[in-house]
């Protein structure tokens, strides 16, 4: 091949050098009357994790909805320091690509389709997919371990094998800043395992730099760099995972009784604590 | 959409009630504005032995009706037998007509309709008589609620029931005499335009326009038996009639058939003319078209069966007799 | 689709060299333009043109009729023995109004997937936003004016159709513009739903008004293709080329709309800017169709339908696939409609309407079975 071609591989998730940190400003999101997420300020450095977390409805997906453009908001959005705001859909999606948590799986299509819609950024108006733009689609699936379900419908297969194609549609869109949104909603406790393990082997390989609105707090105290709790759509803490996860922090802000401990391997977990008194023996 | 008599058909009415005039008895009243030769109304005696023939019973299309007294104040939705009244002079007696009651001119047209009839519109006339020809509406039973006599007369199916009707009106008006004098001079008329007809080796073929999607007549319906007396051939009798008379025929069918005679009853509903039947892409081939063959005619006075169905006659005998042997 | 057994995970500079040894099936959209089905459409619209041609009220045998055809191309010349009659109706008639079934066919067909694709909605047809309704009330006023349709160069009818028509879309778009802010898919619709309602009462109140004219409004209302020469064909031609041009070249864009408007916005589509432009084409489109052709139903959902079951959901292959399965279908409807009780003519909505409610049936059945 080419050098071209072997050039656009290597960079085939990363196709920003350098400077692909997230950075948003006053962020605001309404609908209507209700005001989702309201003047939020953070920041995600180049190749860091910054999870998301927060009790349901606290705003988590009404922000990443807003980062990636999928609803219109105030506030500034910058990748890089090149700012986003007013951008059009093409420019900002060879910035940022999301990982829907509840994704729309159009019928009959294959995998190998849906992970080429992520070339869509790539693409000007009209235009029809190159080679290039397939086999970068085919080296992603590679990457994931996709490649038997290729032809196949993606309603077809199991919740797990769907989120790693979701994710590989992501991929394909070569951004530098991937977000997710509840990446481990609906998967049993070893799919979890496996997800976060690839994104964070993703990260690394290619640099990305990651935001996800993560439910589980365990799993974002082991994972990320950092967290930020969002709750009323404000930023309650931001931090490291030691600083923000405190036993009082959540019971204000989850309304939950929690044991904060340090696993084996010096990450942080939380034990539910039982407010009823367990019958056992 | 209003459609204007045809001038045509106004001279022979007009020739047609100074022959009833100059034959003595019944006096008429020719009123049309565009002539000069408008006779006087009808005298007062005419109209006292006219009254001594009621109360008189007539047998219409929705059984016998009974006339107690002379109606004057008569109401008519239907435009066929609007000309019929003022054809027998009853045109005096007539108080209000129908929308499309369009001849004669001079026929005190309203807003009344004969397709939706509305029975109060028409009771605020107060009439004494009522003919409608159609009664899909039940007009004779809510009108016969009100004490209103009604006659149906419907659409003749042969010249005879025309005159039958003529008869059926000058009965109930008190105008026998004028109805009987009608139907005779129609008679006539209808002889001798038929007599005066050249003989041809082959008949002459025709095509009978209703509108521009093609729809025409088969030689069953009214219209198609004017055009057997003046010795024509129908293209559309060809054709397998499902549709009462009335079939639709298409353009190629036409144009294959090709006929010796056109004529457009779609004149003014739908604006067809020699010119516009000549433009019409491959109708050139057609020998109507090609020898001057299309005869434009008026809408009304081809859809109606009163009595100017003679000047339909007349009209067709004339194309017959120009376009012989050709 | 064959499944490839995996080939050794490779990244960084090899990545390249391991893509290109990849089995061509794996790398290559399964929702593309088959080139079976494309021929396979083309041989549809010859065949369904060739027997539009040749058969009708009257007699023209085939091999004349072919060689008539033939004879015209430039540089070849073969005598047909057709009279001059049969050729004036075979180049007067029958040819215009068959190539006028192909566009109004392909147009129809092309617009409904368009629908279908820009609102997500398989029910989507031609006539949503109001276009029916629209034109129904122009082509009603047009005939109860008595303005004479004799003079066909400055016919009034068809311009009144296409401006009701446009008038019917402009007033959906107004509407569901002043009820919702966001202009959703499904405002629009509620807003077709209301205009249509609201033009269709018009027409009625009109056509009562009028009752004189019905038959001439009924006519139009169930579709003809009548053709006078090719006039008709020169007036639509435009919008059509137009309008199809636009719709295809949009195929791509369709599928990614298929994900909903948050997540083909996240993925670099303009999606409100799209569906304009869709909407637009797709209803100048159709306004032409109907201004020469009345209401000809159900090619809209039909064509599109069956295309997908045959060949796919993707817009690559519905789009041109409807464009030509649609003309070839319209010419074949138009054939039952004047052999069927020749030499009357049915209208031909009327039987688009027998073939579209049990072909309704089929699909369903077809869905909840699989």
């Amino acid at each position: 091949m080419s050098g071209a071609t072997a050039d656009r591989t290597r960079h085939a998730t990363h196709p920003v050098d350098g400077h692909a940190d997230l950075a948003m400003t006053g962020v605001r999101v309404t609908y209507g009357d209700h005001t989702a997420v309201d003047d939020v300020t953070l920041r995600v450095p180049t190749g860091g994790w910054t999870a998301l977390i927060g009790p349901n409805g606290a705003g988590k997906t009404s922000l990443l909805h807003a980062v990636s453009g999928a609803v219109r908001a105030r506030g500034t959005v910058a990748v890089g320091g090149a700012d986003l705001a007013g951008a059009h859909p093409r420019r900002r999606a060879r910035h940022v690509a999301l990982v829907p948590q509840r994704p729309v799986i159009p019928e009959a299509m294959t995998v190998f389709d849906y992970v080429l819609l992520g070339r869509t950024a790539h693409l000007t108006y009209l235009a029809v997919e190159t080679a290039a733009d397939l086999h970068v689609v085919t080296d992603v699936l590679d990457r994931l371990d996709l490649t038997a379900f290729t032809g196949r419908p993606v309603q077809a297969l199991s919740g797990g094998e769907q989120q790693r194609v979701v994710l590989a549609r992501a991929l394909a869109q070569e951004t530098p800043v991937l977000l997710l949104d509840e990446p481990t909603s609906g998967l049993d406790i070893g799919h979890r395992q496996h997800v976060l393990d690839l994104v964070d082997r993703l990260r690394r390989e290619c640099e990305l730099t990651v935001l996800a609105a993560m439910h589980d707090l365990t799993l974002a105290a082991q994972y990320a760099d950092r967290l930020v709790l969002l709750d009323g759509g404000r930023v309650a803490a931001d931090g490291d995972p030691a600083d923000v996860l405190t036993r009082q922090r959540i019971a204000d802000h989850f309304d939950a009784e929690v044991h904060v401990v340090t696993a084996p391997d010096g990450g942080l977990a939380l034990i539910p604590a039982r407010t009823t008194p367990a019958d056992r023996g | 959409m209003t459609r204007m008599p045809g001038a045509r058909g106004l001279l022979p009415t007009l020739v047609m009630i100074l022959t009833l005039a100059a034959c003595g008895g019944a006096q008429t009243s020719g009123g049309d504005a565009p002539t000069p030769e408008a006779t006087a109304s009808a005298a007062p005696s005419e109209a006292a032995s006219d009254a001594a023939q009621f109360p008189v019973t007539v047998e219409a299309a929705n059984g016998e009706v009974t006339l107690d007294e002379q109606p004057t104040s008569i109401v008519s939705l239907s435009p066929t037998a609007t000309e019929m009244l003022f054809a027998i002079d009853a045109g005096d007696q007539v108080t209000a007509v129908d929308d499309f009651s369009t001849y004669p001119s001079d026929a005190p047209t309203t807003d009344l309709s004969g397709f939706e009839p509305n029975v109060e519109a028409i009771a605020g006339y107060e009439p004494d008589l009522v003919v409608i020809a159609d009664d899909g509406a039940d007009l004779s039973t809510s009108l016969g609620e009100l004490d209103i006599p009604v006659l149906v007369m419907p659409a003749a199916q042969t010249l005879d029931d025309t005159y039958a009707q003529i008869e059926q009106l000058g009965a109930a008006t008190g105008h026998d005499a004028g109805a009987a004098a009608l139907v005779e001079q129609m008679r006539d008329d209808i002889d001798k335009i038929t007599g005066d007809l050249p003989g041809t080796d082959e008949p002459l073929t025709y095509y009978h326009e209703l509108d521009d999607t093609y729809y025409s007549v088969t030689s069953n319906t009214f219209v198609g038996q004017i055009y057997e007396l003046a010795g024509l051939t129908n293209i559309a009798d060809e054709v397998d009639d499902d549709a009462g008379g009335y079939p639709q025929l298409s353009e190629e069918f036409i144009i294959d058939a090709d006929p010796d005679l056109i004529f457009l009853a779609d004149t003014t509903c739908c604006g067809q003319t020699a010119e516009t039947v000549a433009e019409r892409p491959a109708w050139d081939q057609i020998t109507a078209v090609r020898d001057g063959g299309v005869v434009e005619l008026d809408d009304d006075v081809a859809s109606r069966w009163g009595p100017r169905i003679v000047d339909l006659l007349r009209t067709v005998g004339d194309a017959v007799a120009e376009h012989a042997g050709s | 689709m064959s499944l490839t057994a995996p080939h050794p995970t490779a990244t960084g500079p090899g990545g390249g060299a391991v893509a290109h040894d990849a089995p061509p099936s794996a790398g290559r959209p399964a929702g593309r333009l088959r080139r079976g089905w494309l021929a396979a459409g083309v041989v549809a619209v010859v065949a369904a043109a060739v027997a539009g041609i040749a058969l009708g009220p009257v007699d023209l045998p085939l091999p004349a009729v072919v060689r008539a055809l033939l004879d015209r191309l430039p540089l070849v010349d073969l005598p047909s023995g057709l009279s001059d009659r049969d050729l004036a109706i075979l180049w007067q008639l029958r040819v215009p109004r068959v190539v006028l079934g192909l566009l109004v066919g392909a147009m129809l067909a092309t617009a409904g997937a368009g629908y279908q694709g820009v609102f997500r909605n398989p029910l989507a047809d031609p006539y949503l936003l109001g276009i029916a309704a629209g034109a129904g009330v122009g082509a009603t006023l047009a005939i109860v004016s008595g303005v004479p349709s004799g003079r066909w160069w400055i016919d009034p009818l068809p311009l009144a159709a296409f401006g009701g028509a446009l008038a019917g879309v402009v007033a959906t778009y107004a509407l569901s513009r002043s009820v919702s802010g966001e202009r959703s898919t499904v405002s629009l619709i509620l807003a077709g739903v209301a205009v249509a309602a609201f033009f269709t009462a018009v027409q009625t109140f009109v056509q009562m008004r009028n009752i004189e004219s019905i038959r001439s409004v009924y006519a139009w209302l169930f579709g003809r293709l009548a053709t006078t020469g090719w006039n008709e064909v020169v007036l639509i031609l435009p919008y059509v080329v137009v309008s199809s041009v636009v719709l295809l070249t949009h195929r791509r864009l369709l599928d990614v709309i298929g994900v909903g408007d948050r997540e083909a916005t996240a993925l670099g589509v303009p999606v409100t800017r799209v569906r304009v432009v869709i909407v637009v084409a797709a209803s100048l489109g159709t306004a032409a169709a109907v201004a020469v052709s009345g209401l000809i139903g159900f090619v809209g959902i039909i064509v599109p339908h069956t295309v997908r079951l045959l060949a796919g959901w993707s817009y690559r292959s519905v789009l041109p696939l409807s464009l030509l399965f649609g003309g070839a279908f319209m010419v074949l409807t138009d054939l039952i409609a004047r052999l069927a009780l020749a030499p009357a003519e049915l209208p031909i909505g009327v039987v688009t309407a027998f073939l579209g409610a049990p072909f309704f049936v089929l699909v369903l059945r077809h869905r909840s079975a699989s």
